[in-house]
């Protein structure tokens, strides 16, 4: 088990070597990072001389081999230093990420207690009436979740529930209401596919052997449902909650600009109307590290989950 | 062609089959189609309702906006850019994905693992993130689009075709074709393609009708097809500036995204189930 935790951990390093490459290949093509550093204002109109340019590509270490300073690059990045943002005057990039990350966890947190509330009752009641009304209601719910883009969601639950029905906010946060509908939109876009994949796991539980020895034996349905197949559909849907972190992350910068959720989405979104490379490339890159550190969570909770598996 | 016919049997294809005609005649003859130029204002028709509401004109069907602009025209010019989009990356993305994943899974070794790495890097940034941060770097259009979607949007796409070809690779025919001493690329492309050939078709359609929801979300939030040129995601996003007073300007271009994505989706679950008729569904 440690053996294999330590490997899998290995293993994450050259795919963070290659997410720091291409982020600093990205960013380097996109133009000029003096322009950048001075705000393209200045830049355009010229307000400094060649020496002052030349200057500061010294202190900054762009005279240097591109090759030093992607290893620079990297060193700042491996000590949490993504550089200054300039549209927040000059402040730290990690820290200001470090400020929103807590409205975005909230953001996250109550968007996938949304998703499993409708997935995981949906899921069950579809594949245990296969086929019948609850089945086809689920499934039209699942096609219809995939169709709709999540940020015309938003507007329509603003239009009913702010709008229409006036119980809850339009935008912005403070209280608990407002974050109702920011959760409603990301969770509901989310649970059509997990509700699709909760249904076709437990639809696979219930065709196997021990199911049908469980119902042999006379054991009430319900025992043989909770006890049986779905703590053996389980260990899919926990891989699926894992999965739901690149599609949280994505979604929030959506959501959080529908809904001006002042997370890292709207951070993000900022950064990126102002050229804020500092910014850009520490959301990036804190957003891929979230999403493998999942993944690797995700793949060492298996080997606690399922007994079965034990990785060589 | 027979097992296509079938598509008759199948109700939600034909609805599928007959939205997405309507939304490529939409895109093709939008000037004509459309009642109004869609960029003309005109003031004395601000804000005005769908014609069947009090206060609604019929020579503006599904009403007009801020600036008295046509709503309808409007939408009906924004399906080409969806359009174009929906075909452009996608068949970019998936001929990238076929030809990686038959790489991958038939020649297996270095290169397979030097592909899926690349995937793994690929997916490890969120999509909307990846697709967003290229796009404001270098300065968004629609040429641009149709590149980041299609160069960056292959990775599930080889990863199918990968596990598919994999399991291909052990049949007898792959076999006798090897052993008859055909050049390996030969044997992948005259054995091993066109029996994957159904599954690409299947997974392009799905495939399309996500590139519509990224495409209009990347607009809805600046990022997409810059104006003049009209989006649905950008008219959602004025739209929504008046949610308060005018709801068919937000509504509209929302059902139309929706629809055209759904058109998609049913003619891809069609086609799956036809191609693959092991998925349990």
């Amino acid at each position: 088990m440690t053996g294999y935790a330590l490997r899998r951990l290995l293993q994450v390093i050259p795919t963070l070597v290659g997410i720091t490459l291409l982020v600093f290949v990205t960013l380097r093509l996109s133009g000029d990072p003096i322009a950048a550093y001075l705000g393209s204002d200045a830049a355009d109109s010229a307000v400094i001389t060649p020496e002052q340019e030349a200057a500061i590509r010294e202190r900054l270490g762009l005279d240097r081999p591109l090759a030093f300073q992607y290893l620079v690059f990297l060193r700042n990045v491996a000590r949490g230093d993504f550089g200054q943002s300039f549209i927040y005057q000059g402040r730290p990039a990690a820290s200001l990420l470090l400020e929103r990350l807590p409205a975005t966890a909230a953001l996250a947190a109550a968007a996938l207690l949304v998703a499993v509330l409708i997935s995981l009752p949906g899921g069950m009641l579809a594949a245990v009436n296969r086929n019948k009304a609850p089945d086809t209601f689920v499934n039209v719910y699942s096609v219809i979740g995939d169709a709709m883009p999540n940020f015309w969601l938003g507007v329509m639950l603003i239009l009913l529930f702010s709008v229409r029905l006036g119980w809850l906010p339009v935008s912005g946060s403070g209280t608990w209401r407002h974050l109702v509908l920011p959760a409603l939109t990301l969770g509901t876009s989310m649970a059509a596919l997990q509700t699709r994949l909760m249904r076709s796991g437990l639809i696979e539980a219930l065709q196997q052997d021990y199911v049908r020895t469980a119902r042999a034996k006379g054991l009430a349905p319900r025992t043989v449902l909770f006890k049986h197949a779905l703590r053996n559909a389980a260990l899919g849907y926990v891989t699926l909650l894992g999965l739901a972190v690149p599609g949280l992350l994505g979604g929030s910068v959506v959501v959080e600009r529908i809904f001006a959720w002042p997370g890292m989405g709207l951070l993000f979104i900022n950064g990126l109307g102002g050229r804020d490379m500092a910014l850009i490339q520490a959301v990036v890159i804190f957003s891929a590290a979230m999403v493998i550190l999942a993944n690797l969570g995700v793949d060492l909770l298996y080997t606690v989950i399922d007994p079965r598996i034990r990785y060589q | 062609m027979r097992r296509l016919k079938g598509i008759l049997r199948n109700p939600l294809a034909v609805v599928g089959a007959a939205l997405l005609l309507a939304f490529l005649i939409m895109a093709a003859f939008a000037p004509a189609l459309a009642p109004h130029d869609p960029t003309s204002q005109n003031l004395r028709a601000r804000l005005l309702p769908p014609f069947w509401l009090e206060g609604g004109r019929p020579d503006y069907p599904l009403g007009t906006d801020q600036l008295g602009r046509d709503l309808l025209s409007r939408v009906l010019y924004g399906s080409r850019v969806a359009v174009m989009v929906a075909f452009g990356a996608t068949g970019l993305a998936m001929l990238i994905g076929v030809l990686l994943g038959l790489i991958s899974g038939y020649f297996r070794g270095a290169l397979d693992t030097a592909i899926m790495r690349l995937v793994d890097i690929i997916v490890s940034v969120p999509n909307t993130i990846l697709y967003l941060t290229i796009l404001a770097l270098a300065g968004p259009s629609l040429p641009l689009l149709i590149l980041v979607i299609g160069l960056l949007g292959w990775t599930t796409t080889a990863r199918v075709i990968r596990s598919e070809v994999l399991s291909l690779g052990k049949r007898e025919y792959v076999e006798a074709s090897r052993a008859l001493g055909r050049r390996e690329g030969a044997t992948a492309f005259r054995h091993v393609l066109p029996n994957i050939m159904g599954s690409v078709i299947a997974l392009g359609t799905l495939k399309a009708s996500a590139t519509i929801i990224v495409e209009s979300t990347l607009s809805y939030l600046g990022f997409g097809v810059q104006p003049p040129t009209l989006t649905w995601g950008q008219l959602l996003s004025q739209g929504q500036q008046y949610v308060s007073t005018a709801w068919w300007l937000s509504t509209f271009p929302g059902i139309a995204i929706t629809l055209l994505s759904l058109s998609l989706i049913f003619l891809g679950n069609w086609l799956r189930d036809l191609f693959d008729p092991r998925v349990v569904d």
